[in-house]
This record gives C-alpha cells, structure tokens and sequence, in this order.
C-alpha cells in the first residue's frame, strides 16, 4: 500500500508539516495543547448511518416527507432540547450528553464515509488509523496500560470494512470479540470457548505441543518463539482475569435487566466493564440502521432498544463516577435522506445522507445538556456551525490527552500528525471548544 | 372544503407514491409471429387495463391482475392442493374444507390458465426458505402479448395502463428465434431434462441461490454465439449491490468439464459465449448470478445461435453525406464489410445491424476524416494534420501511442474529444496535448458530466472512459496531442475517432421521467438536464414539438449557464383518447434538438442515472379546469437581500387559506415569505436573501399542500393533521437583480 503512494501523495503529505509550522494560528494550527481527564473511550458506533431526524435531530414542521409519523417529539430534562420520540429514556439523561447537529462530509458511500469519520481524513491510497488506533498508540501499551486485554476492543464484531489501524498495522487492530454477550457464556474469541470445557481445552493445547515436532527441532527461532509468547499470552487470556472481566453473570441482574437482554444492551454494559477495568477505547458496532426500506418499522423496533441501553450506560457511568473520566461517542458513518422516500422500490426508506448528520458526545471532559450546531427547518444541510469529522475526532484526542498535532509514527518517514492538515484536504471549522 | 376539492382537482392528486410502477417482465420478450403470455411484477398495478407496447407489430393486453402472493395456511394450502387434483381429476365436486381468501387467483382456480397455475404453485404452495419479500415487486398482473410475423426484432417499451395512470416502460423484445421458457425447477440439482436444438431463445428467472442449467444439442462445426442479456433488460437495480443483475455464462460437455466461460463482454456486463463445437452431442449450458443472489427481477434471456456476431468495425463512423464502408470483425459474418448509413438528418451517434447480428454502433459528424497512419508513436513520428478533422484510429497493440501534430496559433481554443466506448470500443482512452518542447498543456483521462450525482450523458455505461479536453493555445508553434490506452491494452478492437479542431458549441437535452400522469389542466414538474458541449453557454429556449392542443410548458426558458431546470406541463382540459408520446425540443442560435425522454434510475443505493427511453408518454388521468396561470411580467425579478411579489390566477378563489403552498427544492437564498389570497387568486412574496448571486435565476416550483385528518374539539382544530402535497403551481421563471438604489 505504502509503495503506491505517488510523488504527488508523498510531496503533499510532506509539505504539510512543514507548511503547517508556518500556519496562523486559528482553525488550523491549534493552540497548544493541554491534555484532557478522559481516561477511556467508549464509541457507539451506528454502522449504516443512523436517521438525524428521527432521533436527536427531529424535524416535525417538516411534514410527513420528512418527518413521517415519528412527528412528536418530546421533551428532555434539559429546557429547550426536544428528541426523537422514541427515546424517552435519553430524554431524562440529556443533562448528560451533547447534541451535535451540525455534522457533514458530504459523502454517502458507506465505506468512504466511514474512513472520514474515524479517521477525520478524506481517502487517499494512505490508510490512515482510525481513533481507535491512535488512541491504541498513545495510550495502550507501552504508554501506561497494562491490561490483560488489548487495549482497543470492539464489541462484538469488527467493523470490517476499512482497516481500523491503517499503516499503523496489525498492533493496533481492535480486538473483537465476537461472541454474543445476551447469551451465557459470552463466547469471546479465544477466550471463552463455547461448549468446550477448560480441561480439554488445556487437553487440546498438550496435545498440539506433543505433535509439535518442528517446533520442538527449531527451538531458539525467533519465529517460534514470537508464536509461543502469542500462545501464551491467548491461554493467560482465557483462563486468567480476562474470563472473569467478559463474564457478565458477575454483574447484578437488575442492572442487566436494565440494560437490556439484547446484543446491543450487554454490550454496552460490557463496555462499562471495561471502561472500569481501564481499557482506552472500545467500539461498540452497532450495525442493522442502513434503512433503506421499511425505515419507520425498524425505527419502531430498534430505537426502544437503543434507547435503554444508551440511556442506562450514561447513568451506569456517572452513578459510578466514570462519566468524568468516560468519553461516550454516539455517530453512524452519515446519516439519512431527510426526506421519506415513498416510491418504489423504498417504500418508506431513507437513502445515504452525508450532508448533515447527527453526533452525540458525552462525559469525558464534554460538557452535557447542550446542542451544538443546527440543520436546516428539513435536515437537509447544515444551517449553523459545521461540524467536520475532524473537528470532534479532534475534541476527542483532545479529551484524552492526546495532542492532535502530535508526529504519527509511519513507515513511509512522512511528517504525519495525528490530525490531518488543511494541504491533506481535510475541511474543518474547529474543535469542539463550546462543550469541553 | 368545496374550494379546497376543487383545488385539488385543478391540482395533481397523483403523489409520486401512487405511480404504478413495474420491475420486471417474464419472459422479457417472444418471437416473430407468435403469442406470448408474459408475467408483469411491479407495485400499484391494481385495476390495470391496458397494456402499451412502442413500435409497429406488437400488440397486448391483461389477462389477469393475480395481485400478491398469499401466504397461505396448512387448511387452506390443503383445500387449494385438493381442489387443484379435483380439477385435474375430474369427477364430482366436494364441499370446500377450508374457507379460502379472496384473491384474484384463488376465486377462479376453475379458469386459470398453465401459467396462472404455475405462479399459484410456485408462489402459493412451494415453500422457499430464500423467498425475500419485495413490495417493489411484489404484484403480478397476466400479459398476453401478440407479435406480428414482420414485426421489426429489437427492443420495445411496455407499460400498463392502471386507473392511477401509466407504469415507467420496460425492455420487451421481439425476436427472431424459436423461444423456450425455463422450466422451474430446473437447476443444478434438478435431473436434467431433454436437450433443445440451435437457434434457440432461453427465457429464465433466477432466484435466490439459483443455477439455471440447459441442454443443448450441438452438431460439430457450429460456430456457437450463446449470448445472455441480463443487465440489457434491467440496467439498474436501485436495492442491489452490484447494481443489476451480473449474469455469468458456462458451457460443458456431458462429463461435466467446462468448455467456455464468461462473466461479461468487455466493458458490458452481459456475457457473451464464443465456441466452435468439436463433436456432435449435448452440451451443458449454465447461468447464474456472479454472487448468487436472485429474485423475480433477475430475469434473463440466452440467444443460442449461429447468428453472426460483430465483435468490431473500422472505422468507427463517418463523414455526414459520404459513403462509409466499414471493415467488420467477429463471428460468423458473411460479410467483412458494412456499409454505414451517414445521411444527413439522422443522430450523431447511430446503430445498425449486419443482416442479424447484434447492434454496432458508430458516429456520423460533419468534419472531414482521415485515417490513423502508423508509425506515429512519438512526437517525431507525428501524423501532421491540418485542423479541424476526425481521425479514425485504433490503439493496436499494449503500449501503442497514436501522435498527432499540428500548427497552432496563440489564443486559439484546442477541442480535443475521444469517441471510443461510447461506440462499444474496449478503449479506455487518456489524451495528453504536449507543445513543441514537450511540455504538458492538458491533459484529460475520462470526461464525466454529471448533475449532481445523476450521469447524464452514457445511459447505462457507468465507466465514462472517453476523454475530452479544451485547451487555450499559450503560443504560435507546434502542438502534439497523444492518445493511448490508460490501462496499456490494445488490439485491432480498440478504435476510437478523436475530433481534433476549435470549439463547436453545441447542447443537448435530457427530461425526466419518460412517463407521466397528468390531470387536464393541471401542472406537473419534468426535469430537463441540459449537457453543455465545447463551453455553450446560451439560453435555450424550450417547446413541444407538434404536440396536441393544449399541452403547455411553463417556464420554458433555461437561463445561460443552467445545466439543469424544472419545468411544468400542463394538458389539456379535456383528455384527449389514450396516451399521447410528446417531443420536448430545445432551441438557441441556429441549433433545435430534441430532448432524449430518460427514466431517472438508481445504482445500488448510490449513483443515478439517466437512462434513455424511446418515447415521452404523457396520460391524461381526466378532466380538469382551467389551470391557474403566472400572471405579469416574467421571469420574476427578486432583488438580492429583497422581495417581489407574483400573482396566480385561478377560478378557485375562495377559502384559499385552506391550502399551504412551500418552495419544493428551492435554489439556495430564495424563500416564500408569504402567501396573500387575493381579488384573482393568489399574491406570492418570494424574498432572496443578501448573498443571492446577481444574475442567477431558474424556475420555482410552488408546492401545495393540505391537512387531511386532523382531530377536531369544539370546532376547533385540536390536534394537527397530516400534511399531504396534492401538486404543484405553474412553474414561476425567476431572476435574481441588483437591488434597487
């Protein structure tokens, strides 16, 4: 991939650090940094894009073809602040979380837009890391944490269609857990091994060191022993404290009731777990809100989950005082056509709609209880405050202590920064200064 | 509530929603001479009438309207299977065990027809655990098709008629050869059934998981030309990736090796098998999606023949007025040479045939032409020529460069344009313009025109590999311009013709949709896209070209610069019989042209494009009256960080506070302030904001809507109702000015 980079690409991207010394200071050349309390990251990650309008950004003098019947919607806990209808619970945390209405990258490919939002870059043949990565690199690893399990988690199943780490490499891959944690045992990849009991799993794992005839001839190979500390380390994970963090029955289950006995629920309850275990990022992929027909039907079905979950995980967090510490990111790759589409063969869908789009932020060091930003009186555009990809991926590293001008260590020797420069293409109008 | 019915009579109550619309035909055509019965998929199709077919020599009409498929119960699956064996048993009938549900299907299961039947089993009574539910296709109507013995082959456009108006058009062919339907279920699995003889047509739907396999009974020496058409039926799927149906062809022999394969046929997705048979016997010919997905839509159609086969012509079209003969490639021609028809008055871009072969296509321009002579892959090589001409070249082999040299005055405006896939050329072209010294002047890999994200130019080829590129001349002295193939293939396929000289301004027009639903008297929106060629940049004036009386555009003019515009037409009051094929034409200068009817279609989720239609059909649903009209001087003229007002007249002037009018898609910085009913109708205030660009101006399409349903306490609205759009003003053509001192 590196060796495709053009001398157009490599001069770009080498200029820019340069160049950027020489910026003003303003949007661009941020001010110097000062690191933020978060200390984890959990991002709620609404693969297929989820519908603004019928959930943090309703629209309901829009009229049906837009609107369609979710047009009441309703009150929170802050004055001023209406919802989605289908998310009463949220209402009463909205104290809590920050509405961001104003999104936009204008792509609506699912892969693409998904590469600008968690990467805050437009694609180029440079794979960048997502958040999850360089959160991976400043603060896994080697920078402090020293968990069992890797430090960027994804819950449950990889997001799959970009590379996560980008020339960071297989290092900082998000470790997904597969499994489904709504059932008992949470069948965590290579850790909780589902009907197969521990004594023969370790009888499975004598018997490959007893057939390992070429490993025991090579002993003192560097390879091999790479790959013994890697066997090691995936058997310290299975039967060590791992196996106790990814067990759910150890939490009360009133709480998980709570939550929600769905995939979606115990996921983010999992994610709290691992919030307090003190693992930086995890990813809960929530995909199924590409709703290109039968929009409203789903929304009906999916939003009430939604809506539990979140809304618990936002009181679970603070009743334990990791709100403070915990940034909650909630954003699909865009959001949805604004306006219904009835014809065939939708028949009540919505399309792809990068234009404008809807982010929620809480805890962390993001302040709660506020809107930023708005759309216009369809959803259509952005009507104040553009709010760039960049801009809260930014607020986020910010947040995290992560300085956002920082040198991204790459095998190409470029001068890449955490955040990408104007010269690299990508649009922005600022961190997220109003709420942090 | 008398005013507001009557607006709504004078207005569209046609919702976009309510629009019959068809997905598929099977069998997508039939043979010469023959009658066909044909199921029609689609959505609001109910009460369908009529069957329209485009062209000479076919005619059709509804057998049956078999609505939805039923989901049945065991009891009433039970009763159907009993009653179904009673009928073929014959003998006394007995009474009912379940009571059935009304269904067009199962109310008359006495008088069904085979192929009712067959839809009743597979869709009633066979489980199929892949079955996806598809509303968009989700009703089936009967069509009996009846094509004459000289009724030209090719494609046709077919649409039914429902009360709500006409269906969009789809592909049904007329065909020279004997038919046979797939006999489901007859797949890969299924035991093989008996051989059928070349030339034959093979008509099939492939559903999910589905692999389609025939028998074919070869004699050694045929020259096989097995061609699928697929993606040529249903170019687009909207809810599909990849974005049609990608048929994939194999053939093998009775030991189950594979004899040929293909996926497509150069750049078009539709494959095309080539095989001389060795030996007499039966071979194996199988079809299935490249992914293995299926529904209804994926309906395909096998020519299997010795027909010949053009794979390539040169040159790629001619000289308006001239005599052009062509040197053709491929398989089994009889002919090596085809004379191409260059007279005056027809298309720029034209098809033909060579006697029964499939359709080339090449150019006819006015230009004089010359030839492509080699060696001319560097700049000292060069082909001088003398502008303006067409060259008619091929890129022969990988790597090969065709540079062309020419003198060339300062100031002096370069087109340089490829024509090349447009014309089925595998040639993926990039051209490079270079001075004496070597140095780039411009260059260009593939022109895309597009609106927004809707391709308007290539129908269906969703590669725009052409290149094209306008270059200002920086001095007197020598230029190059150097065409090769950006992906370094070649061969005697790959010609192009590169038109070399200064700037034709020219245009040409796109409207959408192909069909329309109209009320007499009524205004309806059509979307005219305009391709702006070689920097045209005029006004253009537009207007329907011998159209019955009545018929009216407004807001016909598209302001210099605009590329895309909505316009209105309104019908006649009174309905004239039947449906009636309009022609929009576009005039500025000395130039009219025709505006190509296209069906807006979209590609996986994603892209749309403009898909031609041969014909703009326009149905008048019923009677209407006099339509309100834009009264005063036109267009509108706004002034920047200001308001105008414009009046509609109407007849229906009471209690129009009744009704809501709203901007629909407004350009950015125009609003509606407000809406005044008045002594004549209707008094609009329209307000552009500040920032407005000066000179900028267009048509807006006023909405109008209504509250239906609201709840009502004490007389008095108490809970709002639903806002329905019942259609749309008369366009208002409109200016932005400088404001006033």
């Amino acid at each position: 991939m590196i060796d495709d980079l053009t001398r157009r690409d490599v001069l770009k991207i080498g200029l820019f650090g340069a160049a950027g010394l020489a910026l003003p200071r303003g949007v661009w050349a941020a001010p110097a940094f000062r690191g933020g309390k978060a200390k984890s990251v959990i991002q709620i990650w609404m693969w297929g894009g989820p519908c603004h309008i019928d959930t943090f950004d309703p629209k309901p003098a829009a009229g049906r073809d837009y609107a369609g019947p979710l047009d009441k919607p309703i009150a929170t806990n802050v004055d001023g602040i209406l919802i989605g209808q289908l998310l009463p619970q949220l209402a009463k945390q909205a104290d809590k979380f920050s509405i961001i209405r104003s999104m936009t990258h204008g792509n609506n490919g699912h892969e693409t837009a998904s590469y600008i939002t968690q990467t805050g870059r437009k694609s180029g043949r440079l794979v960048f890391p997502s958040v999850g990565a360089v959160v991976s690199l400043f603060k896994g690893f080697g920078k402090g944490y020293k968990g069992i399990v890797p430090p960027y988690v994804v819950l449950t199943t990889p997001q799959g269609r970009f590379s996560e780490s980008g020339f960071l490499g297989e290092r900082y891959k998000p470790f997904a857990t597969g499994g489904n944690p709504n059932q008992q045992p949470f069948a965590v990849e290579g850790i909780v091994a589902q009907g197969i009991t521990d004594e023969r799993q370790h009888g499975r794992r004598e018997l490959l060191h007893k057939l390992d005839s070429l490993g025991k001839s090579m002993e003192g190979n560097p390879e091999f022993e790479r790959a013994d500390r890697a066997e090691k380390g995936a058997y310290d994970l299975m039967f060590g404290e791992a196996r106790k963090l990814f067990d759910l029955t150890q939490e009360k289950n009133e709480l998980r009731d709570r939550y929600g006995r769905t995939v979606f629920g115990q996921s983010c309850l999992m994610a709290r777990r691992l919030v307090e275990y003190g693992v930086p990022y995890i990813t809960i992929n929530y995909g199924g809100w590409d709703t290109h027909k039968q929009h409203f039907e789903i929304m009906n079905r999916r939003l009430p989950e939604m809506d539990n979950a979140m809304a618990t995980l936002l009181q679970d967090l603070s009743d334990r005082g990791l709100l403070d510490s915990t940034v909650v990111w909630w954003s699909g790759e865009f959001g949805r056509t604004p306006k219904v589409q009835w014809e065939a063969p939708w028949n009540g869908g919505r399309g792809h709609h990068g234009a404008c789009f809807s982010a929620v932020v809480a805890g962390g060091g993001f302040k709660g209880g506020r809107v930023v930003g708005a759309s216009d009186a369809k959803g259509v555009d952005v009507a104040e405050r553009h709010v760039y990809p960049r801009d809260l991926i930014g607020s986020v590293y910010e947040l995290m202590g992560i300085d956002p001008e920082a040198p991204l260590p790459n095998p190409t020797g470029l001068d890449i920064r955490v955040l990408p420069a104007k010269e690299e293409g990508a649009e922005s109008a600022g961190r997220l200064k109003e709420i942090m | 509530m008398m005013t507001t019915a009557l607006w709504l009579l004078l207005l569209a109550p046609v919702q976009e929603t309510r629009e019959p619309h068809v997905g598929y035909l099977y069998p997508a055509g039939g043979q010469q001479g023959s009658v066909v019965l044909l199921f029609a998929g689609g959505q609001i199709l109910n009460g369908v009438k009529e069957v329209a077919v485009s062209g000479e020599g076919v005619r059709a009409k509804v057998v049956r309207y078999m609505g939805r498929a039923l989901k049945l119960n065991g009891d009433e699956r039970k009763e159907v299977i009993r009653r179904l064996k009673e009928l073929k048993e014959g003998g006394e009938k007995k009474a009912p065990t379940a009571k059935l549900p009304n269904h067009p299907l199962l109310n008359d299961l006495e008088k069904l027809t085979p192929m009712e039947l067959e839809f009743l089993i597979n869709e009633f009574l066979k489980f199929d655990g892949k079955k996806q539910i598809n509303n968009q296709i989700g009703e089936t109507v009967l069509i009996e098709v009846t094509i004459d013995a000289n009724a030209p082959p090719g494609d046709r456009e077919l649409r039914l008629r429902t009360p709500l108006g006409m269906s969009n058009p789809m592909c049904f062919q007329v065909g020279r050869l004997p038919e046979i339907r797939e006999p489901e279920p007859y797949n890969i699995d299924a035991a093989p059934g008996a051989a059928v003889d070349a030339p034959v047509t093979i008509n099939g739907q492939i559903r999910p998981g589905d692999v389609d396999r025939f028998r074919i009974a070869a004699r050694a020496g045929q020259q096989l030309v097995i061609r699928a058409q697929a993606r040529h039926l249903i170019p687009f799927l909207a809810d599909a990736v990849p974005g049609w149906f990608q048929a994939t062809l194999a053939l093998f022999d009775s030991k189950g090796k594979e004899l040929a394969y293909d996926d497509d046929y150069r750049f078009d997705p539709d494959p095309v098998l080539f095989y001389k048979v060795p030996e007499t016997g039966v071979v194996e010919l199988e079809i299935h999606d490249s992914i293995y997905r299926g529904r209804e839509d994926f309906v395909y159609r096998i020519s299997v023949s010795e027909e010949p086969f053009v794979k390539s012509l040169f040159p790629l079209g001619g000289r308006e007025g001239e005599e052009t003969v062509a040197s053709i490639d491929g398989w089994n021609l009889s002919e090596k040479r085809l004379m191409l028809d260059t007279r005056p008055g027809g298309e720029a871009v034209r098809e033909m045939t060579a006697g029964p072969s499939n359709r080339v296509t090449y150019a006819v321009d006015t230009l004089p032409e010359i030839l492509e002579v080699e060696p001319n892959d560097t700049s000292e090589t060069a082909q001088r020529i003398d502008l303006p001409r067409t060259v008619n070249g091929r890129i022969a082999k990988s790597g090969d460069v065709d540079v062309f040299r020419f003198h060339g005055k300062a100031g002096d405006e370069l087109v340089a344009e490829v024509l090349a896939r447009r014309l089925q050329s595998p040639l993926d072209s990039l051209l490079r313009l270079t001075d004496a010294s070597g140095r780039v002047v411009a260059w260009n890999d593939d022109l895309e025109r597009k609106e927004g994200d809707r391709r308007t130019d290539m129908g269906a080829i969703t590669h725009h590999a052409d290149s094209y590129l306008r270059a200002r001349l920086p001095e007197d002295g020598v230029y190059f311009v150097h065409l090769v193939d950006a992906g370094s293939q070649g061969g005697d396929g790959y010609g192009y013709r590169l038109r070399l000289g200064p700037a034709r301004p020219d245009f040409a027009l796109r409207v959408t949709p192909a069909t329309l639903n109209v009320r007499g008297g009524v205004a309806t929106p059509v979307t005219v896209y305009v391709l702006r060629k070689d920097g045209f940049d005029g006004e253009i004036a537009l207007s329907l070209k011998d159209a019955p009386a009545g018929f009216a555009l407004q807001g016909a003019t598209i302001p210099p610069g605009c590329d895309r515009i909505r316009v209105t037409l309104t019908a006649p009051q009174k309905p004239p019989d039947g449906p009636i094929a309009l022609r929009l034409e576009g005039s500025a200068r000395s130039m009219t042209r025709t505006a190509v009817p296209c069906e807006d279609l979209m590609q996986a989720f994603l892209w749309r494009h403009l898909v031609p239609c041969r014909e703009l059909v326009v149905t008048v649903l019923g009677a209407g009256m006099r339509p309100p009209e834009v009264a005063g001087s036109l267009p509108v003229r706004i002034p920047a960080g200001e308001t105008a007002e414009v009046t509609i007249r109407t007849v229906a002037r009471a209690k129009l506070d009744a009704l809501q009018f709203e901007l629909d898609d407004p350009p950015k910085g125009v609003t509606l302030q407000e809406t005044v009913p008045t002594r004549d109708g209707l008094k609009l205030v329209l307000k552009a904001d500040a920032q407005a660009q000066i000179g900028s101006g267009g048509n807006l399409i006023v909405k109008v809507l209504t509250e239906m349903g609201g709840q009502k306490k004490d007389g008095k609205p108490a809970k709002p109702g639903r806002r329905v759009v019942v259609g749309v003003l008369p366009a208002i053509p409109f200016r932005i000015v400088e404001r006033g001192p």
